[in-house]
């Protein structure tokens, strides 16, 4: 087990709950998502991105519209649903207990 | 100088080095092997693609216009290999055991369609084995022959083996080291995927694309008539050949081995005599040997060019054939020169005619008649009755043991001589006047004669030692002023020219008194 597979994994967890968040400021298309998440070191290379998105769509999260783009073909610009938003309401809540939890124990244990 | 493939990405057209178009789609490829198993598969790979023509669009402007092969390779570091994706529903343990972008060598077999006959299952074979194709073709065709199934074993390997399509494809199927994640196309995946495209053309709404669709069917019929078209090919080659390697033997037989494997009445009979032996009654033994062997390239030449443009039909080999054939071409027409030339000047057709004329006075009779009868009883082993009967062959022979016969030709003339006169004409073809002469002489006539009753034989006979050439015999009847001549009914089919008669009725002076007009 190594430190990179084990922040890929944690950074995997949370990637479906920061593409609900960054959706939830505005709507966007997948390369300003890509951008977002890139500063963030979230991910590393796009093609992560589009299974999420298409899943997440299919799945009711999200919905879409076409856009024409001033260059390039027309992107697809996607919204939280409402299902989308109850959805992030929830991740919110056990984001922040886990959050919390993380917290408490790393204090605790450093107390030690 | 680098060329360029066009490609329509989500709807765009770029222009791409071909190096860059095989690395795209050799990419594209291991996405869509990646995806494609997905319910949403397609739409990931259509999304995929569109943020690639984004990228592509970026890059290219007034100035540069092709992406090449360094904007793919970018495109590939922003966008990632499929093994980098992260996947929320997949298992980690699973990640593990998906492919590698980059794959170990591993031979797979795969059907090759550019050096394909019918399917490519040979040449797939070939480069599975690392063989030259031909020998994997060369062998189904020789093992067909003991093992009938091998053709229905080809025909389920075509349907069952991928083609061999992308460039990652070729070089796995050679079992060189592959830089591409491998897509395990069965013929039923290819179809899917054609389906695919077609369900994503009408989803994109780009209905300009359909037209790619019938021009995928007319495609399609087209590939069927060609591989229709090659069986075709493949058919008549194999008859070519077999037809030419019979016809080959045939000749040779006839030529070299005088008939060794076919019986004599298998080839035409010429002038009566069979084709063989026409040939061997040339003057002298040189020329027959020349002659029979221009006379065989004449013939072979032709049919071994039939063979092997047969056998280039069934293999599809290349070769230089301009010199061999132009070589090939100089020594038939040479050949052709040689037979034609020795049939005009050695052959019955031309040549110089040696002759000898023997004469003789008839002795005296009381009748102003002269009754000509054809003798009846030649005492020839194997006479004919027919030459009495029918007059059909110019060239009538027939030979015993040593002993070769002609049937001979009666003439008559009317003159203002005293006598009756009798004149034996005997003709041979020959190189010189000479030589010919000398066969005429040995060419032996006999004729009887009590009182006015004239008995001529059917034949002339020459001894066989004398290899003669076209020999003819005419008997020449002269029949003096105020005499007649009476011909019996059996000289009719030996009478030629008589005088006062036009040649083609000169058989109706049989049975009749000459001249007529008198008395």
């Amino acid at each position: 087990m190594n430190v990179e597979n084990a922040q890929a994994q944690m950074r995997k967890g949370v990637l479906e709950y920061c593409i609900l968040s960054i959706l939830s400021k505005n709507d966007a298309y997948a390369t300003d998502i890509i951008n977002e998440l890139k500063e963030s070191k979230l991910i590393v290379v796009e093609g992560t991105l589009y299974p999420l998105l298409t899943r997440q769509k299919n799945a009711g999260l999200l919905s879409y519209r076409w856009e024409e783009s001033p260059q390039g073909p027309p992107r697809k610009y996607y919204a939280l649903t409402e299902e989308g938003r109850k959805f992030l309401k929830e991740l919110n809540a056990s984001w922040n207990e886990l959050v919390e939890a993380v917290n408490s124990i790393s204090t605790r244990s450093s107390k030690k | 100088m680098k060329k360029t493939i066009k490609i329509n990405l989500s709807g765009l057209v770029f222009t791409l080095d071909e190096d860059a178009y095989q690395e795209l789609k050799n990419y594209l490829d291991s996405i869509s092997s990646r995806f494609r198993d997905m319910k949403e598969g397609n739409e990931i790979i259509s999304d995929i693609e569109s943020r690639i023509a984004e990228i592509f669009q970026s890059r290219v402007n007034d100035k540069k216009e092709v992406i090449t092969l360094e904007d793919v390779n970018d495109v590939i570091s922003i966008m990632g290999k499929p093994e980098d994706f992260y996947d929320a529903e997949e298992e980690p343990e699973t990640s593990s055991k998906r492919k590698d972008y980059t794959r170990k060598e591993n031979r797979k077999l795969y059907r090759d369609p550019e050096n394909a006959i019918f399917g490519g299952v040979g040449s797939g074979l070939a480069a599975y084995f690392g063989i030259e194709p031909w020998i994997i073709r060369l062998l189904l065709v020789i093992l067909t022959f003991p093992i009938q199934v091998i053709p229905i074993i080809y025909i389920v390997l075509w349907i069952v083996l991928p083609k061999a399509l992308t460039s990652g494809q070729r070089l796995e199927m050679r079992g060189e080291k592959v830089t591409v994640t491998t897509i395990e196309k069965s013929v039923k995946e290819e179809y899917e995927s054609v389906k695919e495209n077609v369900k994503r053309v009408s989803e994109s709404k780009e209905f300009e694309k359909t037209t790619n669709i019938l021009g995928e069917i007319l495609n399609v019929i087209g590939q069927i008539l060609l591989v229709i078209l090659k069986i075709i090919l493949v058919i008549i080659g194999i008859s070519f050949a077999i037809a030419g390697i019979a016809a080959l033997i045939a000749i040779s037989s006839l030529v070299f081995f005088k008939q060794a494997l076919f019986p004599p009445d298998f080839w035409p009979m010429i002038h009566g005599i069979p084709f063989a032996e026409y040939f061997h009654n040339f003057t002298d033994p040189g020329t027959y040997t020349l002659f029979s062997f221009a006379l065989f390239l004449v013939i072979a030449i032709p049919i071994v060019t039939l063979i092997y443009g047969g056998i280039k039909l069934i293999f599809r080999f290349k070769a230089n054939d301009k010199p061999v054939g132009l070589a090939g071409l100089v020594l038939w027409l040479l050949s052709l020169i040689t037979v034609v030339t020795i049939a005009a000047y050695d052959g019955r057709g031309g040549g110089t005619a040696g002759q000898t004329t023997e004469s003789d006075y008839l002795g005296p009779f009381t009748s102003d008649t002269l009754r000509i009868y054809m003798q009846k009883d030649p005492g020839i082993e194997n006479f004919s009755d027919n030459w009495y009967y029918t007059g059909d062959e110019e060239w009538n022979t027939i030979s015993d043991a040593d002993k070769t016969y002609g049937k001979i030709n009666i003439d008559i003339d009317f003159t203002d001589d005293r006598k009756f006169e009798i004149l034996v004409r005997k003709k041979s073809q020959s190189k010189s006047k000479l030589t010919g002469m000398i066969s005429a002489e040995y060419i032996n006539y006999r004729y009887s004669q009590n009182t006015n009753r004239l008995y001529l034989d059917p034949y002339f006979s020459l001894n066989k030692i004398h290899n003669w050439n076209a020999p003819e015999t005419e008997v020449l009847i002269r029949v003096p002023e105020g005499k007649h001549i009476y011909l019996d009914e059996n000289t009719k089919y030996f009478l030629d020219e008589i005088e006062g008669i036009s040649s083609g009725d000169s058989q109706e002076a049989a049975g009749k008194v000459l001249p007529d007009n008198e008395d």
